[in-house]
């Protein structure tokens, strides 16, 4: 009876744990999934802006490549403007064929006046990232002047993607930012960040890390899902946030407080931006992203107010140009988005306009941008 | 070597196979060999130290014993002189040159900052405490020294609890290596069981609420509101928790699959309701050595035995003075910062309010105490995490003036998210708490209600520990 007992015990712990196998099987994804897309899926499609075949628009340094390749081909020589936003620039609502950008329209309309316009533009992107994206970039083009888009909404945002934190690999982004309060706390976190993305890394030369290294590699080759847990984290974390949407009744329209922390160091990074293109004498058109405004705006309206304020004080004192376009996309042009919560309904869209939307935004850039470039 | 790799796995797997296959000589040579490299593993430098400190010690024990008093009583301070010296060095020296340059300063001597590259080897603390538990003890005669130097080395490098405890005294552990311990199932079982929760308790909640509260400390301190530096306070009072009590499930359950006990670390220390119980729930090996070396040692004349027997001390004889030593040394031991010196002032504060407001609570209804202890130590106990993981004593003062400004209780500085898993820590805590105090002993009355309860469980922690498993985010109490 006794015996029977232990193996009873022992079955607990061996049934326990193919049953977790089994759980990690049937919890997969069928499918690879970025994370960065899942806000699209019917409504809106991701276009990055394309001149005549050239790539013209990028995201980060993942394909940056693309755009260099492009300016050494049809660009050389000319004086290049950058335009950072967030995926506003590379989204179109209710896209149909043939739609353009506003990256597209407003690259062909500057490349009459003899300027190359290159696009960059990252998901919920916050002026942290600009800061290095725009660091990095200096030195890659001859930057003559930056557009910046500034969202109240990516201010509560504070992660540096991956593809952009790459940019801390290069000394002279590393020199550069190095010389700032905020540069230095981007270092410093890239560091950690570093270590702890990495499953596999090592974090110094010791036996340790060596034979950890080498496990799992071969664990990896053993078993397909060890190397499969990042996404599995992913869709973890995914489901988790509309679990979370769902039971709190969180929706897009729902106020977006502002938080103090990442608002603070964004409004640094946006005022590390004016100071180095100051330094480098690169002109910069300052905006406020247009948002739909047939509804009430998801955010607390005396705080956005007090950022719309902020933003223009900030680019006055530094001698940038500033130009709030919030309200330049008609209601007609905006659209629908997929529902971020598991009640199967659509969302409305603040931030993604339809390709009319684009044209405007173009054009109000346009004539922004010749004011400044007299 | 990390508890949370898969080297440590391997390394375990391979030597509990080899211990159980062979007697009991080549079992305590496995130990020990399997010690050191299990030190070795993570650089060789500071595995000379380790070695030369066991054997400095053992020797001076050894020879200590043979002698007269006053002679005794030179080698034991020769001990401890070595022993402190060598903690001081690796751990304080820098802190004290550096305070003594402020200092020089400050009275008007011009002294240059000058500094020194000076690396904490690994564990050091916890076997420097663990060897001066051993001397004393040998001192006072309470054991015999050890005539085995292997078995010695043992005692203080056995590598489930060498890095960071719990501190053991020789007596707990030198006879279970003396004893041949049969192979049992119930030992791989239960050591591997704990093993899992340590892992599940370190890479699910330790290393996902760590971000979180890295975050939120990197915050200016004069940016936070009264309800950021309260969910930091809890926040990090959890992370801390769960990974400090992870790390000491995998000590007791490495040691276990060998059929080798180690005494437990952790009670649910926030179910404490009081700061004395807290310490009878918390670090539990570090607390009770505290008590017996230092704490006893410094009032041993102002306790007294009652007729009754037994050690008591009454509420008048208190000597505050060995207390706030006491919990200065506790607060040192932790590191070498301002910080953690207010944390143990913060913690000898307390001790005495509990010690002064005991006497009122005496003849209270039991629920009312329970439940009054409660609500009063749990926030107490949490904001005392606030010294242990802030910048400077200065974030610590703003931080705790924060939560008296009623006007900042409406302002956020960190995401939703924080606040959340804040809250849903803090009732999981409880849940878990009450469903392992009440619901599951009725478990274990139905067998088979068990084994079911207990297969999902372990189902759902491999889930979790699978997906979750990182070697690079170590343990918190590694730095100590």
């Amino acid at each position: 009876m006794k015996k029977l007992l232990l193996i009873k015990k022992d079955l607990t712990l061996i049934i326990g744990f193919f049953l977790g196998i089994i759980l990690l099987y049937l919890f997969l994804p069928k499918n690879k999934i970025s994370f960065n897309d899942l806000a699209y899926e019917e409504y809106t499609k991701r276009v990055m802006g394309y001149v005549n075949g050239e790539r013209v628009h990028c995201n980060d340094l993942d394909d940056i490549y693309l755009c260099v390749e492009s300016y050494k081909k049809n660009g050389s020589g000319n004086p290049v403007i950058l335009w950072f936003g967030n995926s506003q620039l590379h989204s179109i609502n209710s896209y149909t064929q043939g739609d353009e950008t506003a990256s597209s329209l407003l690259h062909m309309a500057l490349r009459k006046k003899g300027y190359y316009l290159i696009t960059f533009s990252q998901p919920n992107a916050n002026l942290q990232e600009h800061y290095l994206l725009f660091s990095y970039l200096l030195n890659q083009f001859p930057v003559k002047n930056l557009i910046l888009s500034t969202v109240y909404d990516d201010m509560r945002e504070d992660e540096i993607r991956t593809s952009i934190n790459k940019t801390l690999e290069d000394a002279y982004v590393l020199n550069e930012v190095d010389k700032t309060t905020i540069g230095k706390n981007l270092i410093i976190n890239y560091k950690k960040k570093y270590l702890i993305n990495n499953d596999t890394i090592a974090r110094e030369e010791t036996n340790h890390d060596y034979w950890e290294n080498l496990i799992n590699k071969k664990l990896e080759k053993i078993w397909p899902l060890w190397s499969e847990r990042d996404l599995l984290r992913g869709h973890l974390f995914y489901n988790l946030y509309l679990l979370r949407n769902t039971i709190l009744g969180i929706d897009a329209t729902t106020i977006r407080k502002k938080i103090l922390g990442p608002y603070i160091k964004n409004m640094t990074a946006y005022k590390e931006i004016l100071n180095l293109a100051e330094k480098k004498k690169i002109g910069i058109l300052v905006y406020i992203q247009p948002i739909r405004n047939d509804m009430k705006i998801p955010y607390d309206l005396n705080e956005y107010n007090l950022f719309k304020k902020e933003i223009a004080t900030i680019s006055e004192i530094s001698g940038a140009y500033f130009s709030n376009l919030e309200n330049i996309v008609p209601n007609e042009f905006w659209g629908q988005t997929a529902s971020i919560n598991l009640k199967n309904y659509k969302d409305l869209d603040f931030m993604h306009f339809q390709a009319e939307g684009h044209q405007l935004l173009s054009k109000n850039i346009l004539y922004e941008f010749n004011k400044i470039n007299k | 070597m990390y508890f949370n790799s898969l080297t440590y796995l391997l390394f375990l797997f391979l030597f509990t196979l080899l211990y159980w296959q062979s007697n009991l000589q080549v079992r305590i040579i496995l130990i020990f060999t399997s010690s050191l490299l299990f030190y070795g593993f993570s650089g060789l430098e500071f595995l000379w130290i380790l070695l030369f400190s066991i054997t400095f010690n053992w020797f001076l024990a050894k020879y200590l014993i043979n002698l007269n008093k006053s002679y005794r009583f030179f080698l034991l301070l020769i001990s401890l002189t070595f022993n402190i010296g060598l903690l001081f060095y690796f751990k304080y020296l820098i802190f004290f040159i550096n305070n003594m340059v402020i200092f020089s300063n400050f009275l008007g001597i011009k002294v240059d900052p000058f500094f020194l590259n000076i690396i904490l080897p690994l564990g050091i603390s916890f076997y420097t405490f663990q060897i001066i538990s051993y001397v004393l003890d040998v001192y006072r005669g309470t054991i015999k020294p050890e005539n085995n130097f292997i078995l010695f080395g043992c005692y203080v490098i056995f590598f489930p609890q060498l890095v960071a405890g719990p501190i053991l005294r020789s007596s707990e552990i030198i006879p279970q290596f003396l004893k041949k311990t049969k192979f049992s199932y119930d030992h791989i079982i239960v050591g591997l069981t704990r093993i899992l929760y340590g892992l599940f308790l370190k890479v699910f909640l330790a290393d996902n609420i760590a971000p979180l509260v890295d975050y939120g400390y990197a915050i200016p301190a004069n940016t936070l509101s009264a309800i950021d530096v309260w969910t930091l306070a809890f926040l990090f009072g959890f992370q801390i928790y769960f990974d400090f009590s992870a790390y000491s499930h995998i000590a007791v359950g490495s040691a276990r699959v060998i059929g080798i006990y180690i005494p437990e670390n952790f009670n649910f220390p926030y179910m404490a309701t009081s700061p004395k119980e807290f310490w009878k729930r918390w670090h539990i090996s570090l607390s009770s050595w505290v008590r017996d070396y230092i704490y006893l040692f410094l009032t041993r004349l102002k306790v007294f035995n009652k007729s009754t027997g037994g050690f008591v001390i009454k509420f008048n004889q208190i000597q505050f003075f060995p207390l706030f030593i006491t919990w200065g040394i506790m607060g040192l031991w932790h590191g070498a910062n301002w910080t953690f010196l207010v944390w143990g002032i913060y913690h000898f504060l307390f001790i005495c309010i509990n010690r002064l407001i005991a006497p009122l609570t005496r003849n209270l209804n039991t629920i009312i105490a329970w439940w009054g202890g409660l609500i009063f130590t749990i926030p107490a106990m949490m904001l005392a995490w606030v010294p242990f993981r802030a910048q400077s004593v200065s974030d610590v003062v703003i931080m705790w003036f924060k939560i008296f400004d009623l006007k900042s209780y409406t302002q956020l500085s960190m995401r939703e998210n924080t606040y959340l898993v804040t809250f849903m820590i803090f009732c999981g805590f409880f849940i878990t708490y009450f469903l392992k105090k009440k619901i599951f002993n009725q478990f274990k009355t139905k067998l088979f209600s068990e084994k079911i309860f207990n297969c999902f469980l372990i189902s759902f922690i491999i889930f979790f520990v699978i997906i979750f498993f990182r070697s690079n985010n170590q343990f918190i109490y590694f730095q100590f």
